[in-house]
């Protein structure tokens, strides 16, 4: 099975469980938020897709853009920081800052392996 | 006996807005299920898929954009401080996709993106660490 193919897969199964949430008569908005969630990954899915030039080339694009992803939405995050708008009262900071910090730490000693093999 | 709207008897109107909602939404995972059947079709050897992959692309936006305006609708009283919790849930969520590559080793450091990410990582965690003191 190809990467497009199990892509295809994925996206089907994501959408016959929406299709059948969408029949329930009260839909909780956490649902939505996981539906949204679910769009989100399927679009970078189809960008990758549409970005490759072959199928060698799909995973490349799917980290590619979700590294791209990434810088955006931490940036959005920072933009709030600076304006108030995200402040130590917004749920999840705390947890997010842990993340950012382990995050940040793997690409540092990653990029310093990188660094220090290129030598 | 009592019978359950939706079964029979049933008028969409009786629904009012909430029926208007589900009805755009299950039209929409409807258009996205069919965008993803005509993307399988062109998977033959040879066959170029990414005309339909784009519409398929158009159809998610679409879909994106309609339970985005749902979820602020529902949130008029708090909308800001819904929006910066979304901002955040969406950044450590992610963050933690990122992570899981790191571990793995899929991701790494010569990847268009890398140093970026790297960039705007280090820079949260400072603004965020004073922030929060």
């Amino acid at each position: 099975m190809s990467e497009l193919d199990r892509a295809i897969t994925f996206i089907d199964r994501a959408l016959a469980e929406i299709e059948s949430r969408l029949r329930e008569p009260d839909i909780p908005i956490s649902a939505l938020e996981d539906f949204k969630a679910t769009l989100d990954s399927t679009r970078t899915v189809v960008q990758a897709i549409i970005g490759a030039s072959g199928p060698g080339d799909y995973e490349h694009n799917v980290y590619r853009f979700r590294l791209r992803r990434a810088a955006q939405v931490c940036q959005s995050v920072l933009f709030g920081l600076l304006d108030g708008s995200i402040n130590p009262s917004t749920p999840g900071l705390t947890e997010l800052r842990a993340t950012v910090a382990e995050t940040l730490q793997h690409m540092d000693a990653f990029a310093g392996g990188a660094d220090k093999t290129a030598r | 006996m009592q019978v359950r709207l939706g079964y029979i008897g049933f008028y969409p109107q009786d629904f009012g807005d909430e029926y208007v909602m589900h009805q755009d939404l299950r039209d929409g995972v409807r258009e996205l299920r069919k965008a993803l059947r005509v993307v399988a079709a062109h998977l033959e050897p040879g066959e170029d898929s990414k005309p339909s992959m784009r519409d398929l692309g158009t159809a998610v936006d679409g879909l994106r954009g309609s339970i985005w305006g749902i979820l602020q609708d529902a949130h008029t009283d708090d909308l800001r401080e819904y929006q910066a919790e979304v901002r955040v849930a969406r950044a450590g969520e992610i963050c933690g996709l990122v992570l899981e590559h790191l571990y793995t080793a899929t991701i790494r450091p010569d990847l268009e993106g890398y140093e970026m990410l790297r960039a705007s990582l280090r820079e949260l965690h400072a603004i965020a660490g004073k922030e929060m003191g």
